[in-house]
């Protein structure tokens, strides 16, 4: 079977006044239908970008995808004229983005926001789309959808905003969702719930769903694959459970070190990360992560490695890769029985 | 109960606080209505600790912290510092103090002042103060950017917008410590950075409380950042301290329901099912309700599971359970030892 999404090869590039910054380099990934997969990197990684890139969005007037295919079900999304893109966004692929209030118009009701986008994409009377819309805000957990639907975004919480994006994002029974830190603007009670719902909707509409965050703790138990991106590559990929356990890039074991762990006891020395996330328009030869990490030897500085695959399925672009039994920290913790 | 919380005798409990908040109340007037930002808080917090608090946004975490000296004036209430109430000062007074209370803001880079040189920012509190001239200034500062871990030759004549945000803490934390505070209150200060940078900056102001014997009061929405830096926690919801207790008790025995449901929300909280333990799921009714127009008696009655008539009708005041150990609700959770927080919220369900 070929998967819903492939994307092959993709590079993205920003023209700065310092040079060309290559965001997105060399990346390749497939999901197939009712798959999660989540892209967890730091700021400047390129994951918005990827996800911007496959969703077929302008990437602002200094940056342009360079060479690459991204593959929708059939569709060659790099090769669509405009007016096509927009018959797909929303029916085929939809985005949350991070801001659910510059997301939405804020001169509009939520309603009207609704109903325009059913209409638009559809073909339903106005009269039809206000039913389809109050349904569709109260799937998503809008309370008292017949009365919310006729308040403007600045009147609603910043759950019930998201609430109302995804709304707007399911609307259309996309195949494929993009979201892109839906929940990073938003307190941690209302993120569990929001990414309940995104899982909900996901079941319900069979749809494959990209989840982008800043932080592996929040895609945890959320993803069927885990893609680890460093400095516009990914650098990692494998199943949920395997980059939560035996990480094999040197870059994602320290991701996952230099969090708080609270099974550990308070005022514990926390392991960093030495430096910063890199330079991309300074970049020089070598793996990008080798001046920040602890098993960096001479050939990782000169030589960039490749994603290449283990025989558990693993993929990692390491020369020297973290020992398969080389247990983290907290299982250290557990196994001691130390809480 | 028995000897079940270590590091209540950890602390130097002997000495006098060097902050002693009394029923703390902040309100702003907006053309809405009166905002209760923050309704009558008491804490007490003693040199070399740190009291984390935490709470959604718009609870007044924020708001407690920059009351506490001054910023906002508090509407009423006593903020005890070091014996002198600085609610009864006048402004000469209070600024002779300003020194020894410090701040470290959220966005490390709108923190700084763009236009001048890292060695400007951090000496401008030393030459305000007079508290050096001349070349001594220099060398003070170099020490200051040392300690935070900056190598003063080769940052000192750079601008704020040539560092990342986790170099631009350093330095607003450089500052921070130019005047030798006692107290030093970070409002959330490693929220804006990167995962991989965020231990580097909690390690450093772990590094600081600890050599240079500070309170600190450690704002965050990130329950795990708060664990791995306090020695109490605060848990504050709409406005009042919901919860008070050592670390390590309440992760361990949460008596309040909202604080058994931060917990439970917490992300990679594996222990716990990624439903909130104390409050429904899906409705509005899991959102914090609007500090315009609280609701009477408990503030978190509207979003609890456990709620009674009693709790509409009584405002609960905090009282103690156990050492340390004070709650603000009429029904508080079972304490017994070696029950998981989410384990308890359901029995009691």
């Amino acid at each position: 079977m070929t998967p819903l999404l492939q994307v092959r090869n993709l590079h993205a590039t920003f023209l700065t006044a310092r040079g060309p910054v290559t965001a997105v380099n060399s990346v390749s990934l497939d999901l197939d239908s009712g798959q999660t997969l989540a892209i967890v990197g730091e700021s400047g990684s390129g994951k918005t970008v990827l996800a911007r890139a496959i969703m077929g969005l302008d990437l602002g007037k200094p940056g342009r995808i360079d060479s690459g295919e991204v593959w929708l079900d059939g569709l060659d999304m790099r090769s669509l004229p405009p007016a096509q893109l927009r018959g797909v966004w929303g029916r085929r692929v939809s985005m949350v983005f991070q801001d659910p209030m510059t997301a939405l118009n804020p001169v509009l009701t939520i309603g009207r926001q609704l109903t325009e986008h059913l209409v638009y994409r559809g073909t339903i009377s106005r009269r039809q789309a206000e039913e389809v819309a109050i349904d569709l805000l109260r799937r998503v957990g809008v309370p008292d959808p017949a009365r919310r639907r006729r308040q403007y975004p600045h009147e609603l919480s910043g759950g019930l905003r998201q609430r109302v994006v995804i709304a707007l994002a399911i609307a259309g029974q996309p195949q494929l969702l993009l979201a892109d830190e839906p929940t990073t603007a938003l307190d941690v009670t209302v993120q569990a719930q929001i990414l309940n719902l995104l899982a909900d909707a996901q079941q319900e509409l069979g749809m494959a769903m990209i989840l982008v965050s800043h932080d592996l703790g929040v895609v945890r138990g959320r993803a069927d694959q885990v893609a680890v991106m460093y400095a516009g590559r990914i650098v990692e990929r494998a199943p949920a459970r395997r980059i939560f356990s035996t990480p094999r890039m040197p870059y994602t074991e320290a991701l996952l070190r230099a969090r708080p762990d609270p099974a550990r006891p308070i005022h514990s020395r926390l392991e960093v990360i030495p430096g910063g996330t890199p330079d991309l328009a300074t970049r020089g030869l070598g793996c990008p992560f080798a001046p920040r990490c602890s098993y960096a030897q001479d050939r990782c500085r000169v030589e960039a490695p490749a994603l290449t695959r283990d025989e558990s399925g693993s993929e990692y672009a390491c020369w020297f890769p973290v020992p398969e039994d080389k247990p983290l920290p907290e299982n250290l913790i557990r196994q001691r029985g130390v809480s | 109960m028995s000897g079940a919380a270590p590091h209540t005798a950890d602390r130097p409990s002997t000495e006098r606080p060097i902050l002693r908040v009394r029923d703390l109340v902040v309100h702003y007037r907006t053309r809405q209505g009166i905002v209760h930002a923050v309704n009558g808080v008491s804490f007490d917090l003693a040199r070399g600790e740190t009291l984390g608090v935490v709470g959604e946004s718009g609870c007044g975490k924020s708001t407690t912290s920059r009351a506490v000296i001054g910023l906002p004036p508090p509407t009423s209430g006593t903020v005890l510092f070091d014996g002198v109430d600085l609610t009864r000062l006048g402004s000469a007074r209070l600024r002779a103090l300003r020194p020894r209370m410090q701040i470290v803001f959220q966005d490390p880079i709108a923190s700084l002042n763009p236009r001048r040189s890292i060695r400007d920012i951090v000496a401008t509190p030393l030459r305000l103060w007079n508290r050096a001239a001349g070349p001594e200034v220099d060398r003070r500062v170099d020490d200051l950017l040392r300690s935070v871990g900056m190598d003063p030759s080769v940052v000192g004549d750079r601008r704020p917008r040539e560092f990342s945000g986790g170099q631009c803490q350093r330095v607003s934390i450089a500052r921070a410590l130019a005047l030798d505070p006692d107290l030093l209150i970070c409002d959330e200060p490693v929220s804006a950075l990167d995962v991989s940078v965020q231990a580097q900056i909690l390690n450093l102001l772990e590094e600081i409380r600890t050599s240079r014997h500070l309170a600190m009061i450690f704002v965050s929405h990130d329950l795990g950042v708060v664990k791995n830096v306090s020695d109490r926690i605060a848990v504050m919801y709409l406005g009042t301290i919901c919860e008070l207790a050592p670390t390590d008790v309440l992760f361990a025995r949460p008596a309040h329901p909202y604080t058994a449901t931060l917990l439970a929300a917490m992300p990679g909280n594996d222990a716990i099912s990624h439903e909130s333990a104390g409050i429904t799921s899906t409705s509005s009714a899991s959102e914090p309700p609007s500090p315009i127009d609280p609701p009477s008696g408990c503030p978190f009655r509207t979003r609890c599971v456990f709620a009674q008539y009693r709790c509409a009708q009584e405002r609960p005041v905090p009282r103690q359970i156990a050492p340390g150990h004070e709650v603000a609700c009429h029904f508080p959770l079972s304490t017994a030892p070696g029950d998981a927080p989410a384990d308890r919220a359901l029995v009691n369900e």
